[in-house]
């Protein structure tokens, strides 16, 4: 996977750390929009946010619970997900982001 | 009595009021030197409403909106003028820059002279102006008339920062009973 060379050891903690038996999904931050928009994922895992724009953007759950910090262009930054959660970019309060996550309990 | 009352109407209509939207309208000719002073004036004109909010205002989302302008508008700056010196462009003054330094100044104005709530519809209507007519003239004048590929692709985008931030400032607008 390329996706974790592009993380910015910056903005991740011991705890963040990438593990191999965590998979790893990705949103990206472009145009303004956080694309997917709605994040469908398998049990827990590891997302990582990649900003691509020219402005300064920030990740944080609408609950309060999580939350990045600001990331300059061309930073990411990772959480490992183990709720369902809507976010935001507090600085662009329109921008908004789901994150589903299915539990294997909850498939019946 | 009648002064009194004239003001009072005349006060919204000078802070909507955008020579931007007559811009874009005319389609003036602009050369790329030209568009790229009139993109970087553009955001320092807002970058400066900004500043007069942050001294001004003590409503928070009004402080966070201002924060946000302040910040992405330098950010568009920086990329800007990255741009033209890779380029070995050098910006060249024209009536469209040179006619929203002369609104700016009467907004700026105008803005100083409010205080409390009052200056914060005041400010965020005119965001709320100020955002539609630039992303008119950015689409329909300086994308359209840019010919370098890479100042276009840049102008481009711009345009979703721009119509995030008149959405941000319509909520803003619309929670503080600013709307026109």
């Amino acid at each position: 996977m390329a996706v974790p060379l592009l993380l910015d050891a910056c903005h991740s903690t011991p705890q963040q750390a990438l593990s191999r038996e965590t998979p790893t999904d990705t949103v990206w931050i472009r145009g303004l929009k956080f694309v997917p928009d709605t994040l469908y994922l398998s049990g827990e895992s590891r997302v990582v946010f990649i900003n691509q724009d020219m402005v300064v953007h920030n990740v944080k759950s609408l609950d309060s619970s999580w939350g990045s910090p600001n990331l300059p262009s061309d930073s990411s930054w990772s959480f490992l997900m183990q709720q369902s959660a809507a976010y935001q970019c507090t600085l662009h309060p329109t921008m908004r982001g789901w994150i589903i996550v299915q539990h294997a309990d909850s498939k019946h | 009595m009648f002064t009194k009352l004239f003001a009072g109407i005349a006060m919204p209509m000078l802070l909507s009021f955008t020579p931007l939207l007559a811009v874009a309208q005319q389609k003036p000719q602009l050369s790329d030197p030209e568009i790229a002073s009139v993109a970087v004036t553009a955001n320092q004109v807002d970058i400066a409403y900004a500043r007069i909010a942050l001294q001004k205002s003590h409503d928070p989302d009004i402080r966070n909106f201002a924060q946000t302008m302040q910040r992405d508008h330098q950010s568009v700056i920086k990329q800007a003028t990255a741009l033209v010196q890779k380029l070995h462009v050098t910006p060249k003054d024209n009536a469209v820059s040179q006619s929203l330094r002369t609104q700016e100044a009467k907004t700026s104005k105008a803005l100083k002279a409010k205080t409390g709530k009052a200056f914060d519809q005041a400010y965020i209507q005119n965001e709320v102006s100020y955002h539609e007519a630039v992303i008119n003239t950015v689409e329909n004048v300086l994308i359209p008339e840019a010919q370098n590929g890479e100042l276009k692709g840049l102008l481009q985008q711009v345009l979703p920062v721009l119509k995030e931030h008149l959405q941000h400032a319509q909520a803003i607008a619309e929670k503080l009973g600013a709307t026109k």
